[in-house]
């Protein structure tokens, strides 16, 4: 029983140890990350502002819907094959 | 009056020690505390004084100095994008075999830690490794610990690889090529050793559906910088090599020119990379520098004493010291940071090593295993593995103390076995 105690403050540290390295770990991390996966799994980050008359709360959930994205996807298929076939 | 000073300091480093442990405060913060403490105390008593205090720090400025010029050469080179560069260059074009998917990214994470700091590596590892799990549509959770696991033993192949490394190799004047002669042939074997029921595990995964693919030099920025970066890194590991026949020219100074030629060519802003160094690391180092000299004077006598203590039990089986050496630096370093602990047991290796005879060198190395190798023990031994289980934990994967013991505590058990067998083989040849 007082190994589990132990056991547990102990662990206890490594989520508090995390937190203290929020000085500049966790940032550190995202920038690496963001460059790997600019590599791993080739994407851009568009910035779309709110067209006027919609509603804000749908228009910022779209950033998670799928639909949507794979229709902003399929649109950029045709907008790259468009300007190819204009460069011709 | 001698005895009083000697319970006094005794007390204080108990203290240190304590607040290591318990972790309420940052390591920096603890061991500022305590050069402070036994400054104000050894004034009281007149044994030791803000001069001998001094004194410790330029002894062991050549150390300190290869530390922050080692800082600031992997933070330029990180930014340069050379190691992402490297581990997009292995992962690439491997084939769809998942087994040999998870052998290359062990391999590199070795690699990555033998010359990065293993906060940087298990970094990019694990950044590699969870853009990969998102590509590939897999769960790499287990890898990530594994490479967690391999980051310490990469920790140990070079004088570069860990602070504790470059701490014995400045104390004992061991060069860059004498450390890798001794710990490469042992990180080759643990590598191989540890593989095998990582790999054994896997082996009724099926292969990936698509080979992976990609142009490792998205990840280079500017190719100019990235040259650069390349051909200073690799001048200082060759002047690192020649160290070993110039002697006369410092690492420290090594490291600190290598240091400034890449804030020159580097084109990043140096207030930008000085603002990512570890200070708080360089602070602990230079404190717990003084903490030690204190409790290793002669008129203060707490590690002297202690050593004397140590030296009579093993006066009977004095080759008995290099293992329990190892397994005391091991076993400590699962739950203090091991850069406190190399710096303890130094003082404590060379007085047994001079009161039975033993060959300092050989007690050196015997540290320099168990302090890089028992951070596997726990979940807390070192920070590669406390990243790795932030990694996990926004992942929603927890594992507890316990588990981590169970499931991957065999690991360091045949490490430090391994490197025990090692060591008697030092100890014979």
């Amino acid at each position: 029983m007082h190994t589990f105690t132990f056991g547990n403050s102990i662990y206890n540290l490594v989520g508090r140890d995390i937190n203290l390295s929020e000085s500049g770990i966790p940032k550190k991390f995202e920038e690496i990350r963001t460059e790997i996966e600019k590599a791993v799994i080739p994407h851009i980050t568009v910035k779309i502002s709110m067209p006027e008359g919609v509603d804000k709360e749908e228009f910022l959930k779209l950033e998670e819907d799928e639909e949507f994205l794979q229709a902003l996807g399929d649109f950029t298929k045709r907008w790259l094959k468009k300007r190819k076939s204009e460069r011709i | 009056m001698v005895v009083a000073v000697t319970i006094i300091f005794s007390l204080i480093f108990t203290l240190i020690i304590l607040l290591l442990v318990a972790g309420s405060y940052h390591r920096s913060v603890v061991a500022m505390l305590g050069a402070l403490l036994v400054i104000a105390f050894g004034g009281i008593y007149s044994v030791f004084f803000p001069e001998d205090a001094l004194s410790y720090i330029v002894r062991n400025a050549d150390t300190i100095l290869l530390v922050i010029g080692s800082m600031i050469l992997c933070e330029a080179l990180g930014r340069s994008g050379l190691f992402q560069f490297i581990g997009l260059s292995m992962v690439s074009n491997i084939g769809k075999s998942i087994r040999w998917f998870v052998a290359v990214m062990l391999v590199l994470t070795v690699t990555l830690s033998a010359f990065l700091n293993n906060i940087t590596a298990m970094l990019i590892i694990g950044a590699l490794t969870l853009s990969l799990e998102r590509k590939l549509e897999l769960d790499l959770s287990k890898l990530i610990v594994y490479e967690a696991i391999f980051t310490n033993v990469g920790g140990l192949m070079l004088m570069i690889s860990s602070i504790p490394n470059l701490i014995v190799a400045g104390e004992y004047n061991i060069g860059f090529s004498r450390f890798a002669t001794i710990c490469i042939p042992l990180v080759l074997l643990l590598t191989v050793v540890s593989l095998y029921p990582v790999l054994k595990q896997i082996r009724s995964i099926e292969p990936f559906k698509e080979g992976l693919e990609f142009d490792p030099w998205s990840v280079v920025k500017d190719k100019r910088v990235f040259y650069r970066a390349s051909l200073i890194f690799i001048v200082v590991m060759i002047l690192f090599i020649l160290h070993d026949i110039f002697p006369q020219i410092q690492l420290g100074l090594i490291a600190i020119a290598g240091a400034t030629a890449m804030l020159i060519l580097s084109g990043e802003e140096p207030e930008s990379i000085f603002s990512d160094i570890d200070w708080g690391t360089i602070f602990f180092l230079v404190s717990f520098f003084v903490i030690i000299g204190a409790m290793n004077d002669p008129r203060v006598g707490v590690l002297t004493s202690f050593a004397d203590s140590l030296s009579n039990v093993f006066v009977a089986i004095p080759g008995l010291a290099y293992f329990l050496n190892l397994w005391v630096s091991g076993i400590a370093s699962a739950f203090i940071d091991n850069i406190p602990i190399t710096i303890t047991l130094i003082p404590i290796v060379n007085s047994l090593s001079q009161s039975l005879g033993l060959n300092r060198e050989i007690l050196a190395w015997s540290m320099v295993f168990g302090a890089n190798l028992g951070g596997n023990f726990t979940p807390i031994g070192s920070p590669s593995i406390i990243i790795a289980m932030g990694m996990l934990k926004k992942k929603g994967i927890n594992i507890s103390f316990h588990e981590w013991i169970k499931k991957y505590g065999i690991f360091p058990c045949i490490h430090l076995l391994l490197a025990t067998l090692y060591t008697i083989l030092l100890v014979v040849i």
